[in-house]
This record gives structure tokens, C-alpha cells and sequence, in this order.
């Protein structure tokens, strides 16, 4: 069978299809469960069939695989029903009927913090005793569900005591581990197979393990090959950020004061990550003399969210980069030179954050600023929006332009990518080609791989190959989630690379070399000093037009520049970045389908040869929903903050302006 | 139910239930492996296909409408003397779909060219719109489908001569 191959195709004779039947309500107790007459060639898995332990082990977090009595969440699979085709068995998950107590808490909850943080620099309270000037905002990443753009599933085939399994997984090893723990057989008898899986959503971790379980169950129930697909929506974290900003006279910021939530459904799973991220994301890039932030991590009985590029990175980096946006507006300075203007170096920000470069962030604007005609357009539009103008059929255009810029971060803090194994082998074997083993499938970062290779071996890309099998043929690298593949395998790459180079031309070939990051715990001044280690840097416009009968904003261009470090293939990465960014403009305009208009989108790389290569899609989608935002708020002449911003919001926002 | 249909070229006889999806049916009992389900909803457009020519979404058709029809899929295509044209014009434009569209963007575009040897750039960003995935932009995808809509009308010239 081939990897490649969606899940769908997978297919035997006499296989088995499963469907999830899932609680109706958040919080109680199931009362009873009464099923319909089956016939013998189906089959039910309650909890009371698991063989093994009925619940699905995420890095420190646990959750049940199916609910025994007690619900904990609105959507918990309860049980799971295999039979001989999809339509038979979802009739029957439809003659299921369960009753429940319900708990009386009210609906839609959300549980007190688990998770709390907060930092501070400089004395904030006393620049707010006496502002000259105060600007308050609340920015918004809406709940915002999507279904994944492959299906999700997993086969599962039981022969002679052992069990292989095909999943749509971004990590085959939690798959296997899952399989071996739930089905009470050893890892060694469990063999996984990655099958290709929506990397735009981040790639799901919990879904493809719950399904890859029960089709074991069922496999070995029956002795029949079982498999279950699902296209259920999955849902983002949501954000809430509350800036309040003290500004001088010239509405140079001085003191900032930021709180933010994050909304987790019912495990806070990555919650101290996402915590770190979401706190780099929104410090905002210009001077403060001083600032203090509080961040906390909300649950709710609600299903669990998943992690759309980045731990929330680009969605903080979202709101810094509007706010800036926003307060040079009202600066009634272009927002170009007003960011030239505050950004600076400053010792009194952390050490552990990350620091500004103000000639490089200077170079960016100028680049963007040149390419896009900003200042013009910026002008005329400013000039528009002053004259507070509505919008009409009749009368033109409702235009606007954002600008935005900010640093982006990939993969985990240091500290915490510390704590969990990630393995990787690179052999030099003696044609002098070099196989690298890694758990990871995709190869959106193969050739940032190679370039390390070549740069340290040279050896051409073409003799470097990355072996991608079965649990039993790589090793785990850890879950694919946010660029772990560029941040730390990277990183063991490079250590693999160093330890060749110094056994190279004393040692016979071939020569393997295996290096893994253990888990250490950190201590917390250690923990005080993490940082991200591998950066990009953008700047970002955007021009927009309210289209004045449907309402949309519609983007007439978009101008990216970004140092990212050395890039092996400047074409394969202008497109990536041109594909994500018209994905992701759809999405955040709440569209799905491929409109017939597609704006310009422009991308320059700026030459830092000397940085250490890494994605610069965190930094762009972050500047893309700022700038996307600034421009509607510049079109609609009062401060937009939320996203998705589509047509249904202009017209809720022109509503509630009336 | 059971239901016959022209399967890329060969006599083909299925059984189905009333709402299996054409999709399904093809890439489950079939053994079709170039269509690429991706969101079994409609939104996507990789699970396009040709039905008496015209492409259709595969995941949106209930299988058993098919009966009787022609049922074109990619790998019936890369056997058809189109194949080629279209090929030729990735090439020449330096410019390929991804592995998710490749299948979907070839059958649309094959379908315009066969409708119109010289359409306009409306038409073919209206036909390939159906199709979600950004891994080409519009101005690419224009020259690519009038490439080869160009080596078709060459290759029919030289036919006739
Ligand atoms: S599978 Fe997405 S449109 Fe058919």
C-alpha cells in the first residue's frame, strides 16, 4: 500500500466502516443507552469494551477515550459503531438514544484559569497616573471552526497478533502509543503508517489516535480489516487581547498595559507553550519605557481546539502589530515612518525576549513601503477617511491600505522543546549520499534540511534522501505541530552534521549517526531566560477595497518582505508564501470558496545570509491579519479589531456605526 | 442497487446504497487512487472528474446517477492523446499543480480546452475556480490552459493537413 495514498483509498473486501455517535450535551452523567437490533455483522465499542485503558496520553495531559458514565465535554465520543458499509452504520448511530442528567452548571461555562502568567518591565502604574493620552483596544481571533481540507481517519489491519495501522497523523509514534496503551497489546506487535494529512490546519493530534484505537478494537473484535474516516470541524483557539496604551504628546507610546486570554475547549493542552508564544506575539515591536502584561489560559466543556500554525504566535503578533497600527493612525502620522520613528533598541525590555532590530526593521518598511506605493495610496485614502465618507454605490470606492511589521519565532521556546524526546539519524553511506530518518512526511522543510547538509557536508541536495516508512523504519521525531521540524530537528541535524564532519576521512563509511534532545527539566530560572532560536523579519501592506454592494473587503494587493535567512529555493518559497497567504486572506474574510478576483501578491527576501534559516509563514499570516485589518479600519474610518473580518462583520459594524 | 457505467473506456457494474458518493464508490470499489477526496463536502474541487465530458465533483454526485453515463478519471486521461498537451504546458510555463490538484486542475483544464480551443481568460478562471487550491495563481493558470489549447489547435491543424 502506498503512503501517499488519502485514506479513502485505502480498501479491503470485507472491511469494516465506524462512525463516532457523540454526547449532546457539555456536562452530566449518561442515564442509559439504548442501541437498535443490529445484525452480527456489526459491531459496538462502548468504554466498557476497551481492553486496555480508556483514555488517550497527550505530552502531560489526559483525556478519556470514550466517556465511561461521565461527560465532560459538549462532542465526547461516547461510542463507536463498525458495520459492513458507511450508510448502514450511520443509520444506526442514528437510532442510538442515550439519556442524561445534566449537570447544572450553565451551558458554555468556562472554567476558572488553570494556567496563569504574567510579566512586567519598568513601572507601569505611575506613567498611567498621569497619561497625556490614553488608547484602548480589544482585539478579537473569533471562534472560528473549519472542516480539514483532507479527511481525517485510520485503517486498522489485525494479523497474526500484530496490528498495522494507516493514519492521517502528524505523529505516528503518539498513534502507536495510543493503539498499544488502549488495545492492551505491546508497541513492538503495532506498526504505523503515515497517510498524508491537512498540514494547513496544523495537522490534528488527538483525532487521528482516538480513530486509529477504536478501528483497532474492531479489527481484532472481528478479525476484519476496520477503518474510520471523519470530516467534523475542527476549532482555532480564540484569543482576546485588551491593550491599553499610554502615549506622550506626539502619541510616541510610553507605558503599555496588556491582558490577554486564551480559550482551549476542555484540556489546556501546550498550555504554558501556547502561554510563551502568545506573550512574545503580543509585546508590541515599538519602544516602551514600560509595561506589564497578565495572560491566562481559559477551559470550557467544549471540545478541544486545535493549533493552526504556531501556538498562537502569529494571532498575538496580530494584535501588537494592529494596535501599532491603530495609535499611528491616530498619530495622524504615516504608519510607516511613525514605526521607523518608534522603534528602537532598549535595554529596559527582558532579556528574554526578543529584541528589536531597527535598522533591519527600517530596511523592511522601505522596501515594502517603495514596492506597494504605500505612502501615496496611504495618503489619498487618509484623505478619504477624513472627509468621513459612506459607503455607497454611487459614489466610488471605499479603499484602504494597512501597513505591518514584527518579528516572528518558530517552533517551541527553548525550554520547552527541552522536555520531550526528538530523535533523528543521518547516515553518510559510502557513495557519499545521506539518508536522513525522521518521523516527519511532508516536505514543505526538506530543503532547509539539505541546506544544512550541503552547507556542512557538501554534499548536493540531490544525494541527500529523507526515509520516510513505517514506526518500524524512522525514528520519532516528535509531533509535526508548528515548525518542531524546523526549530529542533533542524537543530539535530546540524549536530549530526558536526559529528560526521569530525568522523569523516578517519572512520570507514558508512556512518550513522543518531542524536536526540532528552527531556531536562528546566529550572526556573532557566525558565526565565527562554527564548525562541530561530527568528524571521517581515514588513507587510496591504490594500483593500469594500466592495459596496456584497460588502466584502476585498484585497487588490499585498507586499511582503521578509529576511528569513539563507533560502535554498527562492521560487518553491515565494509560492508556498503566495499559496498560505490567499489561503489564509479566504479564511479571514470568512469565505471558503476561490473568488475569481485574486490580488497581486508581491514577496522580496531580504539577503541575510548570515541568520540561521526559518519559516517566515508565523511572521507573515501575523502581519497579514494586522495589516488586513488596519486597512478595513482606514476604508471604514473606525477601528476594526477582530478577525474573521468578512462581509457579514462590515455590514454588523456599519449597523451598529448607524 | 446496481447500476452499469462506461469506466474510462471499460464496461464497469457496481453495487451501491442510495447516498454513497460517486467518490467513494470509485476510490473503494474501483480501485481509483487518483482522485483525491479531500473535503467529501464540496469546497475543495479536488475530487473533480468527467461525466460525458463535463466535470463534476465526485464527492457531490450520488453514485448511482452515473448509471449509463461515461466516466472519465485522471488515470483514463494520462491514457487519452490529451495528456500530453497539457503536460507540455506545465512544462513550458515551468509551472505544476501539487500532488492534491494535479489530478482535478488537468480534467478542467482538458474540459475548457475541449470546449473552446481559444477561450478567453474569464472563462477559464471561472471553470478552474472550482477548484480551491492556491498552488498556481490565475495569470499562471491562463497561460498554461492557452498553451495548450495552442498545441491542441496545432496538433488538429496538422491532423487535417
Ligand atoms: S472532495 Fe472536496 S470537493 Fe469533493
Amino acid at each position: 500500500m502506498n503512503k501517499d495514498m488519502s485514506i479513502h483509498t485505502i480498501h479491503h473486501p470485507d472491511m469494516l466502516f465506524g462512525q463516532l455517535v457523540r454526547s449532546s450535551i457539555p456536562k452530566g452523567n449518561i442515564a442509559s443507552i439504548s442501541l437498535p437490533k443490529l445484525s452480527d455483522d456489526f459491531i459496538v465499542i462502548t468504554a466498557q469494551d476497551i481492553p486496555g485503558s480508556n483514555s488517550i496520553k497527550v505530552f502531560d495531559e489526559t483525556i478519556p477515550l470514550l466517556s465511561g458514565d461521565h461527560i465532560i465535554y459538549k462532542d465526547q465520543p461516547i461510542l463507536a459503531i463498525f458495520g459492513p458499509d458507511r450508510e448502514s452504520v450511520h443509520q444506526a448511530t442514528l437510532q442510538v438514544n442515550i439519556n442524561y442528567t445534566i449537570d447544572e452548571e450553565p451551558v458554555g461555562a468556562v472554567q476558572p484559569p488553570e494556567h496563569e502568567t504574567s510579566m512586567s518591565w519598568g513601572d507601569c502604574e505611575s506613567f498611567f497616573e498621569n497619561p497625556m493620552n490614553t488608547i484602548e483596544h480589544t482585539y478579537m481571533t473569533g471562534n472560528t471552526s473549519s472542516v480539514p481540507s483532507s479527511p481525517l481517519g485510520a485503517v486498522a489491519i489485525f494479523k497474526d497478533s500484530a496490528v498495522e495501522v494507516w493514519a492521517t497523523t502528524q505523529w505516528p509514534f503518539h498513534v502507536r502509543k495510543t493503539v498499544s496503551e488502549v488495545c492492551g497489546i505491546t508497541k513492538r506487535k503495532v506498526e504505523v503508517y503515515q497517510n498524508p494529512y491537512d498540514h494547513s490546519s496544523g495537522g490534528l493530534l488527538l483525532e487521528p489516535s482516538v480513530m486509529a484505537a477504536l478501528s483497532t478494537i474492531a479489527a481484532i473484535k472481528t478479525g476484519k480489516p476496520a477503518k474510520m474516516t471523519s470530516m467534523d470541524p475542527v476549532f482555532r483557539p480564540e484569543l482576546i487581547v485588551t491593550k491599553k496604551t499610554a502615549v506622550d504628546q506626539d502619541m510616541v507610546p510610553i507605558a503599555e498595559k496588556i491582558e490577554f486570554q486564551i480559550h482551549l475547549g476542555v484540556i489546556p493542552l501546550f498550555a504554558d507553550e501556547i502561554l510563551a508564544q502568545v506573550m512574545e506575539g503580543v509585546i508590541p515591536i515599538y519602544h516602551l519605557e514600560a509595561c506589564s502584561i497578565q495572560a491566562r489560559v481559559l477551559t470550557s466543556p467544549t471540545v478541544p481546539r486545535n493549533y493552526f500554525f504556531g501556538f498562537g504566535f502569529s494571532l498575538g503578533l496580530f494584535t501588537s502589530a494592529a494596535h501599532a497600527s491603530h495609535i499611528a493612525q491616530l498619530s495622524l502620522m504615516n504608519p510607516a515612518n511613525w514605526l521607523m520613528k518608534t522603534v528602537r533598541n532598549s535595554t529596559k525590555r527582558p532579556k528574554h525576549l526578543v529584541h528589536p532590530r531597527p535598522a533591519l526593521i527600517k530596511e523592511l518598511i522601505e522596501r515594502t513601503v517603495e514596492r506597494s506605493d504605500f505612502s501615496r495610496k496611504y495618503a489619498v485614502y487618509e484623505m478619504q477617511r477624513r472627509r468621513n465618507r459612506s459607503i455607497s454605490t454611487f459614489t466610488g470606492y471605499t479603499r484602504g491600505v494597512g501597513l505591518a511589521s514584527g518579528f516572528g519565532v518558530n517552533g517551541f521556546s527553548n525550554t520547552y522543546m527541552n522536555e520531550h524526546n526528538y530523535s533523528v539519524e543521518v547516515t553518510l553511506d559510502v557513495n557519499d549520499q545521506v539518508l536522513i530518518k525522521s518521523s516527519i512526511l511532508h516536505s514543505s522543510t526538506e530543503e532547509i534540511w539539505k541546506t544544512i547538509i550541503q552547507n556542512q557536508l557538501g554534499i548536493n541536495s540531490e544525494d541527500i534522501a529523507i526515509c520516510q516508512g513505517s514506526t518500524s523504519e524512522v525514528l520519532d521525531s516528535g509531533p509535526d505541530i508548528l515548525n518542531r521540524d524546523l526549530t529542533v530537528i533542524s537543530l539535530l541535524i546540524e549536530r549530526c552534521c558536526e559529528s560526521i564532519k569530525n568522523q569523516r576521512f578517519k572512520e570507514p563509511l558508512p556512518i550513522i549517526v543518531k542524536r536526540s534532545l532528552k527531556r531536562s527539566k528546566a529550572t526556573n530560572d532557566e525558565m526565565k531566560k527562554s527564548a525562541f532560536a530561530y527568528f524571521t523579519w517581515g514588513s507587510l501592506a496591504l490594500e483593500i477595497e469594500i466592495d459596496p454592494v456584497s460588502l466584502n473587503p476585498i484585497p487588490m494587493g499585498v507586499w511582503i518582505t521578509v529576511s528569513c535567512g539563507h533560502i535554498y529555493d527562492q521560487d518553491r518559497l515565494k509560492k508556498k508564501i503566495q499559496a498560505r497567504v490567499l489561503k489564509e486572506l479566504q479564511a479571514v474574510m470568512g469565505t471558503e470558496t476561490r473568488s475569481t478576483y485574486q490580488p497581486h501578491i508581491d514577496v522580496e527576501f531580504h539577503k541575510d545570509e548570515d541568520a540561521i534559516t526559518a519559516d517566515p509563514l508565523p511572521n507573515i499570516l501575523g502581519l497579514l491579519y494586522a495589516a488586513y485589518t488596519s486597512a478595513i479600519t482606514q476604508a471604514l474610518n473606525e477601528p476594526f479589531t477582530s478577525i474573521p473580518a468578512g462581509a457579514q462583520q462590515v455590514f454588523e459594524f456599519i449597523g451598529g456605526k448607524k | 442497487m446496481k447500476i452499469n457505467c462506461l469506466l474510462n473506456n471499460k464496461q464497469a457494474f457496481f453495487n451501491t446504497y442510495s447516498d454513497k458518493p460517486l467518490s467513494l464508490l470509485l476510490t473503494e470499489e474501483a480501485a481509483i487512487t487518483s482522485l483525491q477526496i479531500g473535503c467529501g463536502t464540496g469546497r475543495c474541487g479536488n475530487c473533480i472528474l468527467l461525466i460525458d465530458d463535463k466535470p463534476v465533483l465526485s464527492c457531490l454526485i450520488p453514485a448511482f446517477s452515473v448509471a449509463g453515463k461515461r466516466i472519465l478519471t485522471f488515470e483514463g486521461f494520462t491514457k487519452t492523446r490529451f495528456h500530453s498537451e497539457i503536460k507540455r504546458a506545465y512544462k513550458k510555463h515551468q509551472a505544476y499543480p501539487c500532488d492534491q490538484c494535479y489530478a482535478a486542475k488537468t480534467l478542467i483544464i482538458h474540459s475548457i480546452i475541449s470546449d473552446n480551443m481559444d477561450p478567453e481568460p474569464e472563462d477559464i478562471i471561472q471553470a478552474l475556480q472550482v477548484n480551491t487550491c492556491n498552488c498556481l495563481n490565475y495569470d499562471e493558470l491562463t497561460q498554461i490552459v492557452q498553451t495548450a489549447a495552442g498545441f491542441r489547435r496545432r496538433k488538429r491543424r496538422v491532423r487535417r493537413s
